[in-house]
């Protein structure tokens, strides 16, 4: 599998079915194989971070909730691309993708360094994924969109993502939009 | 004058006994002085629950006031207050919303001010969409070093975070703005320690490598994936 596509677009989302075509027939097209996980459907518990922090001090890079992350982790290090496709909520990931990533901290080493001229932690695996995410607009400003496509680099930024790519879309977009935003980025990451 | 008043504050922790809620519970003993209440809520137990759910919506309904206080996590807040906020969204009714101010305070364990900035944009847009007056966001790096505890106990090692608050407090009993920028105005002392950043992983890593040989753990490189 080199493409995991994290979904928490609820089928309901006018033009849902059209983003899935649209990226399922852009990869199959060029052979890719992916994954499409709708995290909505994962049972996965809330990260208690620094109260736990099992992950980094007692068992490392092993999450000790046992729920549907265990079988998420290995997806997640071996994939060349990992996508996000999720509604926009104030300029954020919606919750419940968010519940997802904050769980990402297994992949991280409790050791600092500088990167970029900022504060970080090291990365435990050598190799990220790449990053591409995708946010549907319904009724968010353009601040928020702006929000959305920061938070993605800053995701990238500490997570050490050598390439990434964020776009905003609004629901109603014509199916030649979406076409164009999802395929020229799916075409500089993979 | 702000006085009589009471204000909603939502703490977006993923713990109980968090460093937000130290700040919140430092912030109700000084508003104690001016007549001020704080009606305190966690998004740990509301974001689930349906009747405190519907407690804090009829609180921020009452009060004028609303103050999120929240960590930075993975660069934005936690699960448990984005999905709040959501629900909050969904009950947007400006009869019940009428005339409402938000003011946020976002910490985080690292010292520079670009880890906090899209937490802080995210607050900043979720008053713009439920029309609340944004009245602007206190900020700290290096809040890790108060792990949950009573500001007070802390002694010198937060002073530079009492003092802020202490600031912040004024400002709200004088109905001032605490910035009126999106993101760019805090009263924050950026970093406590006035040394360059690049010293900071050689402490950081010092103090960390003596709490893994403390708990016994020989890889900490284990990639087990």
């Amino acid at each position: 599998m080199e493409i995991l596509i994290l979904n928490a677009l609820l089928k309901k989302t006018k033009n849902y079915e059209r983003i899935q075509m649209v990226l399922e027939e852009n990869l199959q097209t060029e052979n890719y194989s992916y994954e499409w996980i709708d995290v909505r459907e994962m049972n996965v518990n809330t990260c208690i971070g620094t109260k736990c922090l099992a992950c980094q001090f007692k068992t490392p890079g092993l999450c000790k909730q046992k729920d549907d992350m265990q079988d998420l982790y290995p997806k997640l290090i071996q994939a060349k691309l990992l996508v996000f496709l999720t509604p926009v909520s104030f300029g954020s990931y919606h919750s419940e993708l968010k519940k997802v990533i904050d769980r990402f901290i297994p992949l991280d080493i409790p050791v600092y360094t500088i990167h970029q001229k900022e504060l970080h932690h090291k990365n435990r695996y050598e190799e990220m994924p790449n990053l591409f995410s995708i946010g549907v607009l319904e009724g968010e400003s353009q601040m928020s969109a702006k929000t959305f496509r920061k938070l993605t680099e800053r995701n990238a930024v500490n997570m050490v993502i050598e390439k990434f790519a964020s776009i905003t879309i609004e629901k109603n977009s014509e199916l030649a939009v979406l076409e164009d935003k999802i395929v020229d980025k799916l075409e500089e990451l993979v | 004058m702000y006085k009589n008043q009471k204000i909603t504050a939502l703490i977006g922790s993923t713990q109980h006994n968090s460093t937000s809620k130290a700040m919140v519970d430092y912030l109700q003993q000084k508003f104690s002085n001016h007549d001020i209440k704080i009606d305190t809520y966690k998004a740990c137990e509301v974001y689930q629950n349906e009747q405190k759910f519907t407690d804090l919506v009829t609180h921020i309904s009452q009060n004028s006031l609303f103050l999120i206080c929240a960590p930075v996590y993975i660069d934005s807040l936690s699960y448990p207050l984005i999905s709040t906020l959501e629900q909050i969204y969904s009950c947007k009714d400006d009869s019940i919303f009428h005339d409402k101010k938000l003011i946020a305070i976002i910490h985080s364990g690292f010292p520079e001010k670009i880890h906090r900035e899209s937490a802080i944009e995210i607050c900043y847009n979720f008053a713009k969409t439920m029309g609340f007056d944004w009245q602007g966001v206190v900020d700290f790096g290096v809040s890790s070093i108060i792990e949950g505890k009573p500001l007070k106990e802390l002694g010198i090692a937060s002073r530079w975070i009492r003092k802020s608050l202490d600031e912040l407090v004024e400002k709200i009993v004088n109905k001032e703005k605490v910035s009126s920028g999106v993101i760019r105005k805090s009263l924050n002392l950026p970093i406590p320690l006035p040394i360059p950043i690049k010293w900071f992983p050689p402490i950081l890593n010092f103090m960390i490598n003596r709490k893994l040989k403390k708990e016994g753990v020989e890889d900490i490189l284990a990639r087990p994936y």
